[in-house]
């Protein structure tokens, strides 16, 4: 076609997007799951007590707890029955392995819908390489959604 | 498939997604066995338009394993 | 045939060379979320459109939703 250099970006704009990076678009003002999680969710590593990291995760007003490796990279996820779990045993043990995560540029009204029709009190939020970003919670989710819906909608509402 | 054959619905027997009809373990959104809105990995991140994991990433957690084609 | 890249930095790299940034999805696609500045070729007007819509003096990087 007569083109010096053309370059395949192979890994495409979702790449872009779970790197945070800005794009354009009707979405780029949307909330997305990354504004939403919760940054200060409780974590715990693999080898610690869960009696220990129940008292810690329920101290904060929380019923979950995030297992993340030195490198803040998510291993398993403790809600409430692995929190409950009988003391004495290593988080290892119990844990969920390898919970379903969500990218940070997911719209929340996505997150939102499923998190609601699943029943699913909380959602870790990662990078592409599995960081956590944060413990995302079907409340916040819900009313995140919610408040943008209302905010598409005022427009209309003040003519 | 044909049009004269009905989609299974998902039962604890056979769970299928509920998108794409592939048979699976559990819903990778919930993880749960018996979810009514069954849904499969792929289908999931089609729906909230994320890419699949890829493994040089070293991503520790990939759902792909609970998929069965 | 064109060349790989595989990291975004080597995407912002080629955009501060002045790369012309195009996406080969549909417009709904599109008008959803793009990268910035990129215009939509979709891949059934590419070979049509592009003489018209881009210079070929400047790098050309075309981009999907993956590489699946």
């Amino acid at each position: 076609m007569g083109f010096a250099e053309v370059y395949d970006y192979v890994d495409g704009k979702v790449d872009w997007m779970a790197a945070g990076l800005p794009t354009d678009g009707t979405n780029a003002e949307r909330p997305r799951a990354g504004d939403v999680a919760s940054r200060d969710a409780p974590t715990c590593r693999l080898d610690e007590p869960i009696e220990r990291v129940r008292e810690r995760a329920r101290s904060l007003g929380w019923d979950a707890c995030v297992v993340v490796n030195d490198e803040r990279v998510v291993l398993g996820l403790l809600r409430k029955a692995e929190l409950d779990s009988q003391d004495g045993q290593p988080v290892e043990r119990v844990m969920r392995p390898g919970p379903s995560t969500f990218r940070p540029h997911v719209a929340i009204e996505e997150i939102a819908r499923f998190m609601v029709d699943h029943d699913l009190p909380t959602s870790p939020i990662t990078t592409s390489n599995g960081r956590l970003v944060g413990l995302l919670r079907r409340e916040d989710a819900a009313r995140a959604a919610l408040e943008h819906h209302r905010h598409d909608e005022s427009p209309e509402e003040a003519r | 498939m044909t049009s004269t054959e009905q989609r299974p619905t998902s039962t604890v027997e056979r769970r299928i997604c509920t998108r794409c009809g592939v048979e699976l373990e559990c819903c990778a959104f919930c993880e749960r066995e018996e979810c009514a809105e069954t849904i499969c990995y792929r289908c999931l991140r089609i729906q909230v338009k994320q890419s699949r994991v890829r493994l040089t990433e070293g991503w520790q957690g990939d759902d792909d394993s609970r998929i069965r084609s | 045939m064109p060349s790989e890249v595989h990291h975004r930095h080597e995407v912002q790299a080629l955009m501060d060379r002045g790369a012309q940034l195009v996406e080969v999805l549909g417009a709904e696609e599109f008008a959803e979320d793009h990268l910035p500045g990129a215009i939509n070729l979709p891949l059934r007007k590419i070979e049509t459109d592009a003489r018209q819509q881009l210079d070929p003096s400047r790098p050309v990087v075309v981009y999907c939703w993956d590489s699946a």
